[in-house]
Protein backbone atom coordinates (compact mmCIF):
# COMPACT_ATOMS: atom_id res chain seq x y z
CA UNK A 1 0.00 0.00 0.00
CA UNK A 2 1.29 3.47 -0.89
CA UNK A 3 1.78 6.25 1.60
CA UNK A 4 -0.18 9.45 1.07
CA UNK A 5 2.86 11.44 -0.11
CA UNK A 6 3.84 8.62 -2.46
CA UNK A 7 0.34 8.73 -3.90
CA UNK A 8 0.52 12.50 -4.35
CA UNK A 9 3.86 12.20 -6.11
CA UNK A 10 2.73 9.43 -8.48
CA UNK A 11 -0.49 11.30 -9.29
CA UNK A 12 1.38 14.55 -9.98
CA UNK A 13 3.89 12.74 -12.19
CA UNK A 14 1.09 11.01 -14.08
CA UNK A 15 -0.72 14.31 -14.64
CA UNK A 16 2.48 15.97 -15.92
CA UNK A 17 3.24 13.07 -18.29
CA UNK A 18 6.42 13.73 -20.29
CA UNK A 19 6.96 17.00 -18.43
CA UNK A 20 7.31 15.29 -15.07
CA UNK A 21 10.52 16.25 -13.30
CA UNK A 22 11.52 17.38 -9.77
CA UNK A 23 10.54 21.07 -9.77
CA UNK A 24 7.34 20.54 -11.81
CA UNK A 25 6.13 17.73 -9.54
CA UNK A 26 6.89 19.86 -6.50
CA UNK A 27 4.83 22.77 -7.90
CA UNK A 28 1.97 20.42 -8.74
CA UNK A 29 1.91 18.99 -5.20
CA UNK A 30 2.13 22.43 -3.57
CA UNK A 31 -0.73 23.75 -5.77
CA UNK A 32 -2.92 20.74 -4.99
CA UNK A 33 -2.33 20.56 -1.25
CA UNK A 34 -1.63 24.19 -0.42
CA UNK A 35 1.34 23.04 1.66
CA UNK A 36 5.05 23.36 1.06
CA UNK A 37 6.76 20.32 -0.39
CA UNK A 38 10.42 20.05 0.62
CA UNK A 39 13.02 18.95 -1.88
CA UNK A 40 14.36 16.49 0.68
CA UNK A 41 11.00 14.74 0.99
CA UNK A 42 10.48 14.78 -2.78
CA UNK A 43 13.80 13.23 -3.76
CA UNK A 44 13.95 10.63 -0.99
CA UNK A 45 10.38 9.55 -1.82
CA UNK A 46 11.29 9.38 -5.51
CA UNK A 47 14.20 7.07 -4.64
CA UNK A 48 11.93 4.87 -2.55
CA UNK A 49 9.37 4.64 -5.35
CA UNK A 50 12.11 3.83 -7.83
CA UNK A 51 13.42 1.04 -5.58
CA UNK A 52 9.89 -0.39 -5.42
CA UNK A 53 9.71 -0.21 -9.23
CA UNK A 54 6.78 2.24 -9.19
CA UNK A 55 8.58 5.01 -11.09
CA UNK A 56 11.52 5.30 -13.45
CA UNK A 57 13.87 8.30 -13.30
CA UNK A 58 16.72 9.56 -15.48
CA UNK A 59 18.66 12.77 -15.96
CA UNK A 60 17.19 14.97 -18.66
CA UNK A 61 18.50 17.94 -20.59
CA UNK A 62 19.86 21.15 -19.06
CA UNK A 63 18.09 24.45 -19.68
CA UNK A 64 19.17 28.09 -19.32
CA UNK A 65 16.18 28.71 -17.02
CA UNK A 66 17.75 26.24 -14.60
CA UNK A 67 21.21 27.77 -14.78
CA UNK A 68 22.42 25.06 -17.15
CA UNK A 69 21.50 22.26 -14.74
CA UNK A 70 19.92 18.97 -15.79
CA UNK A 71 16.41 17.84 -14.74
CA UNK A 72 15.62 14.57 -13.02
CA UNK A 73 12.83 13.26 -15.23
CA UNK A 74 10.18 10.92 -13.82
CA UNK A 75 7.94 8.34 -15.46
CA UNK A 76 5.33 6.28 -13.64
CA UNK A 77 5.58 2.55 -14.45
CA UNK A 78 2.66 0.17 -14.94
CA UNK A 79 3.22 -1.11 -11.42
CA UNK A 80 3.07 2.49 -10.16
CA UNK A 81 -0.26 3.07 -11.92
CA UNK A 82 -1.62 -0.12 -10.34
CA UNK A 83 -0.46 0.91 -6.85
CA UNK A 84 -1.98 4.41 -7.21
CA UNK A 85 -5.25 2.96 -8.51
CA UNK A 86 -5.40 0.57 -5.59
CA UNK A 87 -4.72 3.41 -3.11
CA UNK A 88 -7.38 5.62 -4.73
CA UNK A 89 -9.95 2.82 -4.60
CA UNK A 90 -9.20 2.17 -0.96
CA UNK A 91 -9.62 5.87 -0.10
CA UNK A 92 -12.85 6.02 -2.12
CA UNK A 93 -14.23 2.89 -0.43
CA UNK A 94 -13.36 4.01 3.07
CA UNK A 95 -14.87 7.45 2.38
CA UNK A 96 -18.20 6.05 1.20
CA UNK A 97 -21.17 7.53 3.08
CA UNK A 98 -18.90 10.07 4.76
CA UNK A 99 -19.46 13.66 3.76
CA UNK A 100 -16.65 15.92 4.95
CA UNK A 101 -18.28 19.01 3.44
CA UNK A 102 -21.05 19.06 6.07
CA UNK A 103 -18.75 18.63 9.08
CA UNK B 1 20.91 47.15 0.21
CA UNK B 2 24.59 46.38 -0.05
CA UNK B 3 24.32 44.34 3.13
CA UNK B 4 21.46 42.30 1.59
CA UNK B 5 23.48 41.62 -1.57
CA UNK B 6 26.46 40.52 0.48
CA UNK B 7 24.25 38.28 2.61
CA UNK B 8 22.63 36.76 -0.51
CA UNK B 9 26.02 36.16 -2.05
CA UNK B 10 27.27 34.56 1.14
CA UNK B 11 24.19 32.35 1.44
CA UNK B 12 24.49 31.34 -2.22
CA UNK B 13 28.06 30.25 -1.55
CA UNK B 14 26.94 28.29 1.52
CA UNK B 15 24.18 26.60 -0.52
CA UNK B 16 26.74 25.70 -3.21
CA UNK B 17 29.07 24.30 -0.56
CA UNK B 18 26.24 22.33 1.11
CA UNK B 19 25.16 20.90 -2.25
CA UNK B 20 28.65 19.41 -2.65
CA UNK B 21 27.56 16.86 -0.03
CA UNK B 22 25.12 15.43 -2.60
CA UNK B 23 25.94 13.12 -5.52
CA UNK B 24 26.85 15.07 -8.65
CA UNK B 25 23.66 14.10 -10.58
CA UNK B 26 21.45 14.91 -7.62
CA UNK B 27 23.30 18.18 -7.04
CA UNK B 28 22.53 19.15 -10.63
CA UNK B 29 18.84 18.31 -10.29
CA UNK B 30 18.42 20.03 -6.91
CA UNK B 31 20.31 23.21 -7.79
CA UNK B 32 18.42 23.36 -11.09
CA UNK B 33 15.08 23.00 -9.26
CA UNK B 34 16.06 25.78 -6.86
CA UNK B 35 17.12 28.05 -9.73
CA UNK B 36 13.91 27.33 -11.65
CA UNK B 37 11.66 28.03 -8.67
CA UNK B 38 13.64 31.18 -7.86
CA UNK B 39 14.40 30.06 -4.35
CA UNK B 40 17.49 31.50 -2.79
CA UNK B 41 18.92 32.47 0.57
CA UNK B 42 17.86 30.74 3.77
CA UNK B 43 15.03 28.81 2.14
CA UNK B 44 17.32 27.28 -0.51
CA UNK B 45 19.82 26.40 2.20
CA UNK B 46 17.10 24.72 4.24
CA UNK B 47 15.98 22.71 1.20
CA UNK B 48 19.48 21.49 0.41
CA UNK B 49 20.29 20.69 4.03
CA UNK B 50 17.03 18.79 4.47
CA UNK B 51 17.99 16.52 1.57
CA UNK B 52 21.59 16.12 2.79
CA UNK B 53 20.38 15.14 6.28
CA UNK B 54 17.86 12.66 4.86
CA UNK B 55 20.49 11.09 2.60
CA UNK B 56 22.98 10.77 5.45
CA UNK B 57 20.36 9.38 7.83
CA UNK B 58 19.29 6.81 5.22
CA UNK B 59 22.84 5.36 5.24
CA UNK B 60 22.54 4.62 8.96
CA UNK B 61 19.47 2.39 8.58
CA UNK B 62 20.03 -1.25 9.47
CA UNK B 63 22.57 -2.91 11.76
CA UNK B 64 25.60 -3.04 9.45
CA UNK B 65 26.79 0.58 9.79
CA UNK B 66 26.44 0.41 13.56
CA UNK B 67 28.26 -2.93 13.74
CA UNK B 68 31.12 -1.51 11.63
CA UNK B 69 31.44 1.52 13.88
CA UNK B 70 31.13 -0.47 17.12
CA UNK B 71 33.25 -3.41 15.99
CA UNK B 72 36.00 -1.75 13.94
CA UNK B 73 36.07 2.03 14.24
CA UNK B 74 35.67 2.58 17.98
CA UNK B 75 38.00 -0.20 19.27
CA UNK B 76 40.77 0.76 16.84
CA UNK B 77 40.35 4.42 17.69
CA UNK B 78 40.67 3.66 21.42
CA UNK B 79 43.73 1.50 20.82
CA UNK B 80 45.44 4.08 18.60
CA UNK B 81 44.78 6.86 21.06
CA UNK B 82 46.25 4.78 23.90
CA UNK B 83 49.25 3.86 21.79
CA UNK B 84 49.71 7.52 20.92
CA UNK B 85 49.68 8.50 24.60
CA UNK B 86 52.21 5.81 25.45
CA UNK B 87 54.46 6.86 22.58
CA UNK B 88 54.17 10.52 23.57
CA UNK B 89 55.03 9.79 27.21
CA UNK B 90 57.89 7.48 26.28
CA UNK B 91 59.53 9.94 23.91
CA UNK B 92 58.79 12.99 26.08
CA UNK B 93 61.53 11.78 28.45
CA UNK B 94 64.17 11.95 25.71
CA UNK B 95 62.84 15.28 24.52
CA UNK B 96 62.97 16.69 28.04
CA UNK B 97 66.44 15.24 28.54
CA UNK B 98 67.87 16.92 25.46
CA UNK B 99 65.81 20.10 25.11
CA UNK B 100 65.21 21.18 28.73
CA UNK B 101 68.71 20.28 29.89
CA UNK B 102 70.59 21.42 26.85
CA UNK B 103 74.16 22.52 27.33
CA UNK B 104 76.40 23.24 24.34
CA UNK B 105 79.35 21.62 26.02
CA UNK B 106 77.79 18.15 25.84
CA UNK B 107 78.23 18.00 22.08
CA UNK B 108 81.92 17.46 22.75
CA UNK B 109 81.08 14.53 24.96
CA UNK B 110 81.31 11.15 23.18
CA UNK B 111 78.82 9.67 25.66
CA UNK B 112 76.18 12.11 24.41
CA UNK B 113 76.53 10.92 20.82
CA UNK B 114 76.58 7.32 21.91
CA UNK B 115 73.37 7.78 23.91
CA UNK B 116 71.74 9.71 21.08
CA UNK B 117 72.63 6.99 18.58
CA UNK B 118 71.04 4.46 20.89
CA UNK B 119 67.76 6.26 21.56
CA UNK B 120 67.08 8.11 18.27
CA UNK B 121 66.31 5.01 16.15
CA UNK B 122 63.88 3.77 18.81
CA UNK B 123 62.07 7.10 18.96
CA UNK B 124 61.89 7.39 15.17
CA UNK B 125 60.68 3.79 14.88
CA UNK B 126 57.94 4.38 17.44
CA UNK B 127 56.79 7.52 15.54
CA UNK B 128 56.91 5.74 12.19
CA UNK B 129 54.99 2.75 13.59
CA UNK B 130 52.30 4.99 15.09
CA UNK B 131 51.84 6.88 11.81
CA UNK B 132 51.70 3.59 9.87
CA UNK B 133 49.17 2.07 12.27
CA UNK B 134 47.03 5.19 12.06
CA UNK B 135 47.10 5.27 8.28
CA UNK B 136 46.35 1.53 8.06
CA UNK B 137 43.49 1.83 10.54
CA UNK B 138 42.09 4.71 8.49
CA UNK B 139 42.40 2.57 5.35
CA UNK B 140 40.37 -0.25 6.92
CA UNK B 141 37.75 2.15 8.29
CA UNK B 142 37.50 3.84 4.87
CA UNK B 143 37.13 0.49 3.14
CA UNK B 144 34.59 -1.11 5.46
CA UNK B 145 32.56 2.06 6.11
CA UNK B 146 32.94 4.06 2.90
CA UNK B 147 29.20 4.73 2.59
CA UNK B 148 29.12 6.18 6.08
CA UNK B 149 32.61 7.64 6.14
CA UNK B 150 31.33 10.97 7.52
CA UNK B 151 29.80 9.13 10.48
CA UNK B 152 32.53 6.55 10.96
CA UNK B 153 35.25 9.19 10.58
CA UNK B 154 33.55 11.47 13.09
CA UNK B 155 33.17 8.56 15.55
CA UNK B 156 36.86 7.71 15.10
CA UNK B 157 38.10 11.23 15.82
CA UNK B 158 35.65 11.96 18.64
CA UNK B 159 36.53 8.69 20.41
CA UNK B 160 40.27 9.31 19.92
CA UNK B 161 39.90 12.80 21.38
CA UNK B 162 37.77 11.56 24.28
CA UNK B 163 40.28 8.81 25.16
CA UNK B 164 43.11 11.28 24.90
CA UNK B 165 41.41 13.76 27.24
CA UNK B 166 39.52 11.53 29.68
CA UNK B 167 41.43 8.21 29.44
CA UNK B 168 39.82 4.75 29.61
CA UNK B 169 38.23 2.72 32.44
CA UNK B 170 40.66 0.81 34.66
CA UNK B 171 39.21 -2.52 33.54
CA UNK B 172 41.30 -2.20 30.37
CA UNK B 173 44.38 -2.75 32.55
CA UNK B 174 43.50 -6.43 32.72
CA UNK B 175 43.65 -6.82 28.95
CA UNK B 176 46.07 -4.15 27.78
CA UNK B 177 49.28 -2.80 29.14
CA UNK B 178 48.38 0.81 29.66
CA UNK B 179 51.15 1.92 31.96
CA UNK B 180 52.85 5.01 30.69
CA UNK B 181 56.10 6.71 31.52
CA UNK B 182 54.24 9.29 33.61
CA UNK B 183 53.05 6.53 35.98
CA UNK B 184 56.61 6.09 37.28
CA UNK B 185 57.68 8.60 39.91
CA UNK B 186 61.25 8.65 38.55
CA UNK B 187 59.91 10.59 35.57
CA UNK B 188 58.08 13.18 37.67
CA UNK B 189 60.46 15.97 36.63
CA UNK B 190 59.36 15.54 33.01
CA UNK B 191 55.64 15.36 33.55
CA UNK B 192 55.45 18.15 36.06
CA UNK B 193 55.71 20.40 33.02
CA UNK B 194 52.33 21.08 31.41
CA UNK B 195 53.83 20.91 27.93
CA UNK B 196 54.95 17.27 28.26
CA UNK B 197 51.89 16.32 30.30
CA UNK B 198 49.14 17.89 28.17
CA UNK B 199 50.32 19.66 25.01
CA UNK B 200 52.90 17.27 23.58
CA UNK B 201 50.59 14.17 23.62
CA UNK B 202 47.85 16.13 21.84
CA UNK B 203 50.27 17.45 19.21
CA UNK B 204 51.63 13.96 18.62
CA UNK B 205 48.10 12.58 18.32
CA UNK B 206 47.21 15.24 15.77
CA UNK B 207 50.31 14.68 13.66
CA UNK B 208 50.76 10.91 13.95
CA UNK B 209 47.16 9.71 14.41
CA UNK B 210 44.56 12.16 13.12
CA UNK B 211 46.26 13.26 9.90
CA UNK B 212 47.50 9.81 8.73
CA UNK B 213 44.18 8.19 9.69
CA UNK B 214 42.23 10.81 7.71
CA UNK B 215 44.48 10.26 4.69
CA UNK B 216 44.05 6.49 5.06
CA UNK B 217 40.25 6.83 5.23
CA UNK B 218 40.16 8.79 1.97
CA UNK B 219 42.40 6.21 0.28
CA UNK B 220 40.42 3.34 1.81
CA UNK B 221 37.27 4.60 0.04
CA UNK B 222 39.03 4.05 -3.27
CA UNK B 223 40.35 0.51 -2.77
CA UNK B 224 37.69 -0.58 -5.28
CA UNK B 225 39.93 0.87 -7.99
CA UNK B 226 42.53 -1.82 -7.33
CA UNK B 227 42.33 -5.15 -9.20
CA UNK B 228 40.62 -7.83 -7.10
CA UNK B 229 43.79 -9.77 -6.16
CA UNK B 230 45.50 -6.50 -5.16
CA UNK B 231 42.53 -5.63 -2.95
CA UNK B 232 42.83 -8.99 -1.19
CA UNK B 233 46.60 -8.61 -0.72
CA UNK B 234 46.20 -5.07 0.56
CA UNK B 235 43.50 -6.04 3.04
CA UNK B 236 45.56 -8.98 4.31
CA UNK B 237 48.59 -6.72 4.83
CA UNK B 238 46.46 -4.03 6.49
CA UNK B 239 44.78 -6.54 8.78
CA UNK B 240 48.17 -8.01 9.73
CA UNK B 241 49.51 -4.53 10.49
CA UNK B 242 46.52 -3.65 12.64
CA UNK B 243 46.84 -7.09 14.27
CA UNK B 244 50.31 -6.08 15.45
CA UNK B 245 48.83 -2.92 16.97
CA UNK B 246 46.39 -5.05 18.95
CA UNK B 247 48.86 -7.73 20.04
CA UNK B 248 51.71 -5.41 20.88
CA UNK B 249 49.55 -3.91 23.62
CA UNK B 250 48.37 -7.21 25.05
CA UNK B 251 49.70 -8.06 28.47
CA UNK B 252 51.22 -11.43 27.52
CA UNK B 253 53.17 -9.94 24.62
CA UNK B 254 54.53 -7.10 26.70
CA UNK B 255 55.62 -9.58 29.37
CA UNK B 256 57.58 -11.50 26.78
CA UNK B 257 59.06 -8.43 25.13
CA UNK B 258 60.26 -7.07 28.45
CA UNK B 259 61.30 -10.47 29.74
CA UNK B 260 59.08 -10.21 32.79
CA UNK B 261 58.79 -13.10 35.23
CA UNK B 262 57.42 -15.81 35.01
CA UNK B 263 57.63 -15.86 31.23
CA UNK B 264 61.35 -15.32 30.86
CA UNK B 265 61.62 -17.53 27.77
CA UNK B 266 61.25 -17.13 24.89
CA UNK B 267 61.95 -13.42 24.64
CA UNK B 268 60.04 -12.02 21.66
CA UNK B 269 60.90 -9.08 19.44
CA UNK B 270 58.83 -5.91 19.33
CA UNK B 271 56.09 -6.01 16.71
CA UNK B 272 56.53 -2.37 15.80
CA UNK B 273 58.45 -2.89 12.53
CA UNK B 274 55.52 -4.95 11.19
CA UNK B 275 53.35 -1.82 11.38
CA UNK B 276 54.83 -0.78 8.06
CA UNK B 277 53.17 -3.75 6.27
CA UNK B 278 50.00 -1.79 5.39
CA UNK B 279 51.60 1.30 3.82
CA UNK B 280 54.29 -0.85 2.15
CA UNK B 281 51.66 -3.05 0.49
CA UNK B 282 49.77 0.05 -0.66
CA UNK B 283 52.89 1.62 -2.16
CA UNK B 284 53.78 -1.62 -3.93
CA UNK B 285 50.28 -2.18 -5.30
CA UNK B 286 49.39 1.43 -6.16
CA UNK B 287 51.09 1.30 -9.61
CA UNK B 288 48.63 -1.45 -10.58
CA UNK B 289 45.77 1.04 -10.31
CA UNK B 290 47.49 3.59 -12.48
CA UNK B 291 48.27 0.93 -15.10
CA UNK B 292 44.76 -0.54 -15.02
CA UNK B 293 43.00 2.79 -15.60
CA UNK B 294 43.75 3.34 -19.34
CA UNK B 295 42.73 -0.28 -20.10
CA UNK B 296 39.40 0.22 -18.30
CA UNK B 297 38.68 3.39 -20.24
CA UNK B 298 39.56 1.71 -23.56
CA UNK B 299 37.22 -1.17 -22.90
Amino acid sequence: MLGEFEYLLITAATRLGEEAYGAAIRREIEDATGHRCSIGALYTTLDRLQTKGLVKTWMGEATAQRGGRAKRMVQVTGKGVQAATSFYRAVTRVSRDVSWDTQ
Amino acid sequence: MIRMTLLDSLLRRIVDAASLLLDSAERDAVCGDLAESGESGPRALREVLSLVVRRRAACLRGWRPWLTVAGVTVPLSVLLSLQSRRTADGTAIYLWLYVNNWDWTIIHNSGFWQELAQCAPGVLLSYLSLACWSWTTGLLVGFFARRILWFSGAAFFVVALAVSVFGVPLIFDHILVLQRARDFHNNAAVFIEAFYREVFPQCLQLILVVLPAWRGMLQGCQIDRFPRFAQVLLLIAATAAVGTLVSTNLLWWQMRVWDIWPLRQPRLPSLMPLAIAGPAAYLLLAPLVRRARPCASQS
